[in-house]
């Protein structure tokens, strides 16, 4: 009884000590604190003060001064930075819900114990650890429609004639889009694979005994049940789509034309190429704040979804 | 006797101290010149500038004790760190390989007349006469030389002698009307799979070397802001599309190397490059199936033979500019240029190359090109306005997302409000590229 008393009362008992110690414990946490902030939130305040200046880095080397909206202004009147968004949202819409659907039925169908499964599992994570350089790299081997194996001897073998991948601005997006989905689908294959062995094979044998078919299986038990490694993907490869850079950077980098410059190669060509600091900020911000909304849409889903299970 | 022995011994005797005490503290002050002292250079990571940096830094060192460290970089990385270093004064390099692309930071440049008046490097050392212009091969800032060429090479035609002659076509196109005309003889008589012409179309940033050869005014307004006469640069733009006709049908893929390819394969009959990528394989029976088969001639049209002109530079943030000075010396001379450009491929800018004994073995290719290069310039355009706008809107154009009216507009969109550095309107002056 006392034991039991004990355990009862050792929650309380620890909360006062922590309330009793709070005064010292939020003190030696500051310095934690402030290093934080200053890592974090003094260069994110910086560059949010830089983004209503007037600061081309080329001609001088401290900002020329306050000029309010000016450079957002500018960002929404130059044409390249509007196609950007375009080919941003064009990317993301493309590759995370095809990643989902591939790395989810690879998962699936990699599930399982044997020698075999083992080894492919290992196999189909490769593309992620490979070097994004090296990546664009072999793509643009693979993509050369007179020399590469895509059209040379994939498509070929079909009798089809391969188009243009990098000349052409629409297939030099979908080439894009290809490597995109060949590099990060292991991701949501890793996750997805790691969530089905959490699922309770006690659960589904009593569903399978009650005579459900397996897609009422899949339907009505496994997916919601992996609602939150979902989540986690497509938060995480929403995130990392509206970034891509290095894939574009060593593959087309941006081109044909504009056609495959998206946010963040435009961000990086204005600040780092132009050096035109102020612009490249308020890109940066505007960036920043629809990424914000964007996961702050995701969570509000995934909570609907929770309640709905 | 004896006396007038010991004292011829004892003058040989003296005159020997003397001349090896003389010889060897010249010998100790050369070597030890720059001992402690280190600086550093940087150059492209081309597998040749920087290949031949590292031959000059051992005879460097031995000759004058101080450490040099070279820095190789590929193009754009070199080009970014270049302006970093130099806006931000941060003072990473002492000598610096500068191109036209730097014009915005000439002004952080050492001017390097007091060095090339007091040790007569300018027409003295040999250059190719004309070279040492402003923004014509040498990089300019105030009227004074910031830089000293070093790797020169102009946009050029490169041709199959062999199919020219049989289709009684001569190389010495002077307008792109005349050399479409012949592109049409030509292709009535070429061999199956082998196309009249051929260009890197599929590297955006080359493609301005056409239009820019048959555009014939200014690249910079009167009020110094970027602009164009839209009605001749509408015009130079068809001549690229138009160019594309005579081109393999991949050609808009076709990045430098590639286009490189086609034409030392076999598979084109005249190629528009840069003659110091194609000269060394198109010569070697290993890698060129036209081997005896090629001569170099020029571009047609009145307008700009594109340049590209690495000069060495110092910084005026280096803490020692004499030995940076020392080092650009020994790098850049008559007798590294001829060796250079014959055993790694570096465009030399010495006359020497061209008409000494080397230039005998080369006439297909060695006369033309010094000929071609007394008729170069450079554009004055900042590294972001020549990649993001011109090139980008040169490759959207060719892509067909824009008419060419419309991409000259968009040009003035993007640029029409910009003003360039004083360095890029100096030398848009200097070069006649400034509307009167």
């Amino acid at each position: 009884m006392n034991k039991l008393l004990h355990k009862k009362n050792s929650p309380k008992r620890s909360t006062n000590l922590f309330q009793h110690e709070r005064k010292w414990v939020n003190l030696f946490l500051l310095p934690a604190i402030i290093f934080i902030l200053l890592i974090q939130a003094g260069p994110l305040l910086y560059s949010f003060y830089i983004s209503f200046q007037d600061w081309v880095f080329i001609s001088s080397s401290t900002p020329q001064g306050f000029i309010g909206l000016t450079n957002f202004q500018n960002a929404f009147s130059d044409p390249a930075f509007v196609e950007s968004i375009q080919f941003t949202v064009f990317l993301t819409v493309f590759t995370v819900p095809l990643q989902l659907l591939f790395g989810t039925f690879l998962a699936f169908m990699a599930s399982g114990r044997s020698p075999f499964l083992q080894v492919s599992r290992a196999l189909l994570v490769l593309p992620m650890v490979v070097a994004p350089v090296a990546i664009g790299t072999l793509w643009r081997l693979m993509f050369n429609d007179t020399a590469g194996p895509i059209n040379n001897h994939l498509l070929s073998f079909f009798n089809i004639s391969g188009p243009l991948w990098l000349g052409d601005p629409f297939w030099a997006k979908i080439a894009i889009v290809i490597i995109e989905i060949w590099q990060w689908t292991p991701f949501v294959f890793i996750v997805i694979s790691s969530a089905i062995t959490l699922v309770s094979q006690e659960l589904l044998q009593a569903a399978q005994v009650d005579g459900a078919s397996r897609w009422q299986i899949f339907y009505k038990i496994e997916l919601p049940l992996l609602a939150p490694a979902f989540f986690l993907v497509i938060l995480f490869r929403t995130l990392e789509s509206l970034l891509t850079l290095d894939s574009i950077l060593s593959l087309t980098r941006g081109g044909p034309g504009s056609s495959t410059v998206n946010l963040t190669y435009s961000i990086y060509n204005k600040g780092l190429r132009e050096f035109d600091l102020g612009t490249a900020s308020a890109q940066s911000w505007m960036f920043m704040s629809v990424a914000t909304v964007l996961i702050f849409l995701i969570f509000r889903f995934n909570m609907r979804m929770e309640k709905k299970i | 006797m004896h006396n007038k022995r010991k004292a011829l011994i004892s003058g040989v005797l003296t005159s020997a101290l003397i001349l090896s005490l003389v010889t060897g503290a010249s010998t100790v002050s050369a070597a030890g010149k720059y001992e402690g002292k280190t600086i550093t250079a940087n150059f492209m990571a081309s597998g040749t500038y920087d290949k031949a940096a590292l031959e000059v830094k051992a005879k460097y060192e031995a000759e004058f004790g101080g450490k040099v460290e070279i820095v190789a970089k590929p193009f754009d990385q070199l080009v970014q760190a270049n302006l970093t270093d130099l806006a931000a004064g941060t003072g990473q390099y002492d000598v610096i390989s500068v191109t036209s692309w730097e014009a915005d930071v000439y002004d952080k440049l050492l001017p390097l007349d007091a060095y090339i008046a007091r040790d007569n490097y300018g027409t003295g050392a040999g250059f190719i006469p004309g070279l040492l212009r402003a923004n014509q091969g040498t990089e300019y800032f105030g009227g004074k030389p910031v830089g000293v060429p070093y790797g020169i090479d102009g946009y050029a035609m490169l041709v199959r002698s062999d199919l020219l002659a049989k289709a009684g076509v001569s190389a010495n196109w002077k307008t792109w009307a005349d050399f479409f005309k012949d592109m049409d003889k030509l292709d009535l008589t070429l061999p199956f799979g082998v196309d009249p012409f051929v260009f890197a179309y599929g590297a955006v940033e080359q493609v301005p070397a056409i239009w820019l050869s048959d555009y014939d005014s200014y690249l910079l307004k009167k009020n110094g802001t970027y602009g164009v006469e839209k009605a001749k640069m509408v015009r130079a733009l068809n001549v690229v599309k138009k160019s594309l006709n005579y081109a393999p049908a991949n050609a808009k893929a076709l990045g430098i190397d590639e286009a490189n390819q086609v034409f030392l394969n076999g598979n084109a009959a005249v190629i528009m490059g840069w003659p110091s990528f194609i000269r060394a394989s198109a010569d070697n029976p290993a890698k060129s199936k036209v081997v005896g088969k090629w001569a170099l001639s020029s571009i047609p049209g009145k307008g700009t033979t594109w340049l590209s002109a690495w000069n060495l530079g110092i910084a005026k943030t280096s803490k020692n500019p004499d030995a940076a000075w020392d080092f650009i010396k020994m790098y850049i001379n008559e007798k590294n240029g001829t060796d250079w450009m014959q055993r790694i491929g570096i465009g030399s800018p010495f006359l020497n190359t061209f008409t000494g004994p080397s230039a005998a073995a080369n006439t297909h290719d060695y006369p033309q090109h010094a000929k071609n290069l007394g008729n170069v310039k450079n554009a004055p355009w900042s590294f972001s306005a020549f990649l993001d706008v011109y090139s980008r809107g040169t490759g959207d154009f060719l892509a067909g997302k824009k008419t060419a009216t419309q991409t000259v507009d968009a040009w003035d969109k993007q640029l029409g409000k910009k003003k360039p550095a004083a360095g890029m309107v100096e030398a848009a002056k200097l070069s006649g590229q400034m509307q009167r």
